[in-house]
């Protein structure tokens, strides 16, 4: 029964009411609206607003109420037939528009119900977007990645007709990186760039180191905004939102700037989402910086240690390449060496220091400079590679480090060889078959201080090629077997060893290698 | 603040006399009849409040004038034993997370300025303005 009623808003009944509830509402309302037409008074008029307010809180619909009403206006017309038709229908109307108002209160708190519903709904798919922009931005390493994915990202999750984010870390303008985006209308806005109004943003939030808001209002008479107002030569700009990107020092290195608000105003909402996006922005630039200074410092620091020219050895043609890593802090410990000993033969090293960064290549930097020491000692290459087994944990109890080394004699055209954890060296026989020099293979260095290395003798005919090579050439995503099949065929064509070396890079080293490469080739008896 | 009215309320009969007097002025001040009535109802339900939550307090009318608008100004004040939370009164929903549709929340939603003053357990001030053409405006 009771559900009947509260169901019922759109059931509507030519005759009485048929529920009990229903019912008795309708004949107080009748009884209480004849008194009152009886004798108008506020007692009257208090009475239909507690008749409204019964009506809400039995879940009455508002057209149950208006049938009652017009059902009690009918009798009411009948009954009083003497009485000015006119008048009763201005009471009923007073009457009614009292018992009304409680209805309105309640229509006014649902409509106020869905706009913060709404607005809540909005907040959260805000928040939503928000966390895909950071994972987006997160995954860019250049700088100029991220402030484009800022820009384009910030004007769709806030509403903008344009944003420009930008790092600028002094006044030269070379040496800032600025991005835009905008919609047709924020076109205009490009002349910002490189102009004089990012850089008195810059210095006010240097100060501030917090966003700033302005209303289409105050943008022309407060700070930091006139630069912007007059470049909008008076026409109407929606408001204007900025907020700083900080250092881990909290130095303003930038900002982000919102123009012109499609839906009016910006509101402190938008300011918290631009504040939460600063945050995501200014770590990820911060990396990206970090990350490419430390990975110019890195192939500054290898390219300076590496040969820059190979030594001119009477007998022996040699070529080198070193490919540094496709992308990110993939500067290698990867070094080689070829020096001439006293006695007539020759030293060829290549080596791997394991790490990236700076301080692998400062690791590797300290052993090649070692090896030579201990090479041009003239030791055979079993006694230096112990040497400088011991000496690595005192450079770097971190790294360990591969490597071969080769001593070439022309007298006998022997080579004795040490390869520590290092791939096999190829030789490619002046016929041009290739073969691997696979025995003879030992620790890696680091790995044991007492360690012993494996001598190994081999005949190295006049008119040989030794192929010496770090994994980064070969591995391509751990399978060194096919790079090592691949290097046996991009080697045993014809062709001086530039040429050879140049294929090798071209045909074996994986497109977009992760990992830096070293490539040195020595053909003995040639000049 | 000339021209004050002062209506003691204890019971239903004294609610009449303030929901009289609040449709007097709202007239007399060229309020429309709707918004007269609107008065009214929020006139009852801080009344109301008064009688159901604290016996006895009161309320006070008067016209105010801001920036060239004209307005009904409802004081209803009580020392009863106060709102513990105003924010939970206001907002609409019970502690039980019910929905209160009428009241204090009411009366906010039909009035145009609303402010609520209440230390517990000594009383709560409802301060309430309806202006002049000022239906629907926030």
């Amino acid at each position: 029964m009771e559900e009947e009623v509260t169901g019922s808003g759109h059931k509507l009944r030519p005759s009485s009411a048929e529920t009990p509830l229903q019912d008795r509402f309708e004949h107080a309302y009748a009884r209480a609206f004849h008194r009152h037409l009886a004798q108008t008074s506020e007692h009257g008029l208090h009475r239909a607003y507690e008749l409204g307010r019964e009506a809400v809180s039995e879940e009455l619909g508002l057209l149950d109420l208006s049938a009652v009403h017009h059902r009690a206006v009918a009798s009411a017309l009948e009954r009083l037939e003497r009485q000015d038709a006119q008048g009763v229908l201005q009471v009923a109307s007073d009457f009614f528009l009292q018992a009304l108002s409680a209805f309105e209160m309640v229509q006014r708190g649902i409509s106020e119900a869905e706009e913060r519903a709404m607005l809540e709904k909005q907040h959260v798919a805000q928040l939503h977007q928000l966390a895909d922009a950071s994972i987006a931005i997160n995954a860019s390493t250049s700088i100029e990645g991220i402030l484009q994915l800022v820009a384009e990202r910030a004007r769709s999750i806030i509403g903008a007709h344009c944003c420009i984010a930008g790092v600028q870390l002094n006044r030269e303008r070379a040496e800032g990186v600025w991005q835009i985006s905008h919609s047709e209308r924020g076109a205009r806005w490009r002349q910002v760039l490189g102009g004089a109004e990012l850089f008195d943003l810059l210095a006010f939030l240097a100060d501030t180191l917090r966003p700033a808001r302005a209303s289409a209002v105050s943008l022309a008479g407060e700070e930091p905004w006139t630069g912007l107002a007059r470049m909008a030569r008076g026409s109407v700009v929606r408001g204007c939102i900025v907020a700083p990107l900080l250092s881990p020092r909290e130095r303003c290195i930038g900002l982000i700037l919102l123009v012109d608000a499609p839906g009016g105003e910006f509101t402190e909402k938008d300011e918290s989402i631009l504040t939460q996006l600063t945050q995501v922005v200014s770590v990820a630039v911060d990396n990206a910086r970090l990350y490419h200074r430390e990975r110019r410092v890195a192939e500054t620091l290898q390219r300076g240690l590496l040969p820059s020219k190979l030594p001119d050895i009477p007998g022996i043609a040699l070529a080198a390449r070193y490919v540094p890593g496709a992308a990110g802090m993939n500067v290698g410990g990867d070094w080689f060496d070829v020096v001439a000993l006293a006695d007539g033969r020759t030293g060829i090293a290549i080596g791997d220091v394991m790490g990236r960064g700076v301080r692998a290549a400062s690791v590797m930097g300290q052993m090649r400079t070692a090896f030579r020491a201990y090479a041009l000692g003239g030791e055979s290459p079993d006694i230096v590679v112990a040497r400088l087994n011991r000496l690595l944990p005192t450079l770097d109890p971190d790294h360990f480090s591969t490597m071969v080394y080769v001593t070439w004699d022309p007298t006998q055209t022997v080579a004795n060889l040490v390869r520590a954890g290092h791939p096999p060296p190829l030789v490619v026989e002046p016929q041009g078959r290739t073969r691997y020099l696979e025995r003879a293979g030992s620790l890696p260095l680091g790995v044991l201080p007492d360690a012993e290395y494996h001598l190994d003798q081999v005949r190295l005919r006049l008119g040989s090629t030794l192929v010496l090579y770090t994994d980064g050439l070969v591995e391509q995503q751990g399978e060194l077997e096919d790079g090592l099949t691949q290097l046996e065929r991009a080697v045993s064509g014809s062709g001086d060893l530039r040429a050879i070396c140049d294929r090798v890079v071209d045909k074996v080293l994986p497109a977009q290698s992760v990992d830096d490469a070293a490539l040195l080739m020595v053909r003995f008896g040639e000049k | 603040m000339s021209g004050e009215t002062r209506v003691r309320i204890g019971g239903d009969e004294e609610v009449v006399v303030a929901r009289q007097k609040g449709r007097t002025l709202a007239t007399e001040l060229g309020l429309s009849r709707t918004e007269a009535t609107l008065v009214a109802t929020a006139i009852s339900e801080v009344a109301r409040n008064i009688v159901q939550y604290a016996g006895q307090g009161e309320i006070v009318l008067d016209a105010v004038n801001s920036s060239g608008r004209v307005g009904v100004r409802v004081v209803a004040r009580d020392r009863g034993p106060g709102i513990h939370r105003v924010d939970w009164a206001l907002a609409g929903e019970d502690a039980s997370g019910g929905r209160v549709r009428l009241g204090l929340p009411g009366a906010r939603r039909l009035m145009d300025e609303f402010r609520i003053e209440s230390d517990v357990g000594k009383g709560t001030t409802v301060t309430m303005i309806k202006w002049k053409g000022g239906w629907r405006k926030k």
